[in-house]
């Protein structure tokens, strides 16, 4: 009995002696591994451990870079990026840091467009400079009604996508809708708050099925369609100008506007190659011409 | 007495698709004079904002819009679908309380405008703003719906002004011009879609008319057993 119960008390002692009372220099502590997100410029002292070790040193690459317990970057660029270690002076690894360097994000410079009024409108954003570490955003709108306003989500494919596509949308107002756009990352985050009238950033997408046939008599009849992005052209009337350009397109002349979806052009130059360009806008004159549509080509028999 | 009956059938229905094609005359009218005063607007209210100097005349100010009974004009502002299923009436008298409101908002601006040339302008501009709601009242006629008669000439929708350096008088005078700037929007689009659906009714009015004389003068013959 007593035999039994002195070897359990060795078996137990044993065990937490392993436990607590480990000789590190035959197993050497697990070394530390962590990442630090450091904005491009500043400057960064990086300790190893408690920082107080004597006879550390820090490696880059496996290369010795600096001899001490604590590292030291001064006005940090791109190039500091990497995988630095810390040495203990028996050579043993004691941390592993991974150094990002980037940008805090700035606030975001926003546009907006309605290619599809008055159903849809479009808002995409830059950064400048490119954050270049990892970045999501935050899109909502909201408009600022008298009774409870709506905060909308602005619909996206995903938290990296810089566009996004709102949809309830308010016409005629004079209060602005507000577009809230967040750009967030390991460094910080910034926000751009902008006001729009969606009346006022309307954008068409440029016609479509440009046609151009020769008619006799040195005429070309033009013909086009609205862009398939318009919801509604019947109600919200597009208007066209069609644009003719010559001498390897040094020259040029625009015609319309024109409510109708297409024009013939007369008293053209036999022998001239013509390329021809459609674009649309809003039949009162709101928002923003389209972009001219892909050229077409034709040129007139010289006989 | 059959072909006189038919006859008689066929001008009823012809005086209506008459009527109906002068009310889209008269739309169309309306319409073309909405354009007009929205391009006259654009001239105006660039004058305007130089007139009342920064921050009025800096390209993206927008003061705070003043929740006063004297700027009572109905917004312009709607949903899509709410717009496209008003009833012509109602789209017609959400106009007329419109044009009624801010035709006198705007003589109140002209009336206490200092620069001679910006006051004419503002003053021929009323009397387009007084003939559209003359044209849209007279449609509101044509089409049997009730209207609210004519604004009160009177009756300022601005108080009183005492000096046009009052700050708030400023942004009063902002805002009537970009309430009026909205409505020319919205008044274009309300005219449009008008036309389109007199256009759609005097149509199938054609064919019932086309429909019911030849049902008269040439009956379904009634088949052999």
């Amino acid at each position: 009995m007593c035999l039994k119960t002195g070897l359990w008390a060795l078996a137990v002692a044993a065990f937490f002696s392993q436990l607590c009372c480990e000789d590190t220099s035959t197993h050497p502590p697990k070394p530390i591994s962590r990442g630090i997100y450091v904005a491009i410029g500043s400057s960064v002292k990086l300790p190893c451990g408690d920082g107080m070790t004597k006879g550390t040193e820090w490696r880059v690459n496996g290369s010795m870079l600096v001899s001490g317990p604590v590292l030291h970057l001064h006005n940090t660029s791109l190039e500091d990026q990497g995988i630095y270690t810390c040495h203990s002076p028996n050579g043993g690894h004691i941390e592993t840091l991974h150094l990002w360097m980037g940008y805090a994000p700035s606030p975001p410079v926003v546009q907006c467009w309605s290619p599809s009024y008055p159903l849809k409108a479009v808002c995409s954003w830059t950064q400048t400079p490119d954050p270049i570490l990892p970045t999501y955003y935050i899109a909502t709108y909201w408009y600022p009604r008298t009774e409870q306003p709506l905060v909308h989500s602005c619909r996206r494919e995903s938290d990296q996508d810089q566009q996004c596509i709102l949809e309830e949308l308010e016409l005629y107002a004079t209060v602005p809708h507000l577009v809230n756009i967040t750009a967030v990352n390991a460094l910080g985050s910034a926000t751009r708050i902008l006001p729009i009238l969606i009346d006022d950033i309307m954008k068409p997408d440029p016609p479509v099925n440009v046609k151009v046939t020769l008619q006799p008599g040195r005429k070309l009849h033009v013909q086009w369609a609205p862009p398939p992005s318009w919801p509604d052209p019947v109600n919200f009337t597009l208007k066209y100008k069609v644009q003719f350009q010559w001498d390897k397109r040094k020259t040029a002349s625009i015609m319309g506007p024109y409510e109708s979806l297409s024009m013939v052009r007369s008293g053209l130059v036999p022998g001239r190659t013509y390329h021809i360009q459609v674009s649309a806008m809003d039949f009162m004159g709101q928002g923003q011409s389209s972009e001219w549509s892909d050229p077409v080509t034709i040129t007139l028999p010289t006989s | 007495m059959l072909l006189l009956a038919a006859m008689v059938g066929c001008v009823q229905v012809e005086d209506r698709a008459v009527t109906l094609s002068n009310e889209r005359n008269s739309i169309e009218r309306t319409y073309e004079l909405t354009k007009y005063l929205d391009h006259q607007l654009k001239e105006i209210k660039d004058t305007y904002l130089l007139y009342l100097g920064p921050p009025f005349s800096d390209p993206d100010f927008s003061p705070p819009r003043p929740n006063i009974s004297s700027l009572a004009v109905p917004s312009a502002a709607t949903r899509v679908d709410l717009w496209r299923g008003l009833e012509n009436g109602a789209r017609l008298a959400q106009n007329q309380r419109a044009y009624s409101v801010l035709l006198c908002a705007v003589r109140e601006l002209a009336r206490s405008t200092l620069c001679p040339y910006l006051q004419s302008s503002l003053l021929h501009f009323c009397s387009g703003l007084s003939g559209l709601l003359g044209s849209i009242s007279g449609l509101m006629n044509a089409l049997g719906v009730a209207t609210d008669g004519h604004a009160p000439l009177t009756t300022p929708a601005l108080s009183p002004r005492p000096a046009l350096n009052d700050f708030t008088r400023k942004v009063e005078g902002f805002w009537v011009l970009r309430e009026l700037q909205s409505w020319l929007w919205r008044s274009a689009k309300d005219f449009t879609r008008l036309k389109k659906r007199l256009r759609n009714t005097v149509w199938s009015h054609t064919l019932h008319l086309e429909c019911a004389w030849k049902k008269r003068t040439h009956p379904p013959q009634k088949k052999r057993k």
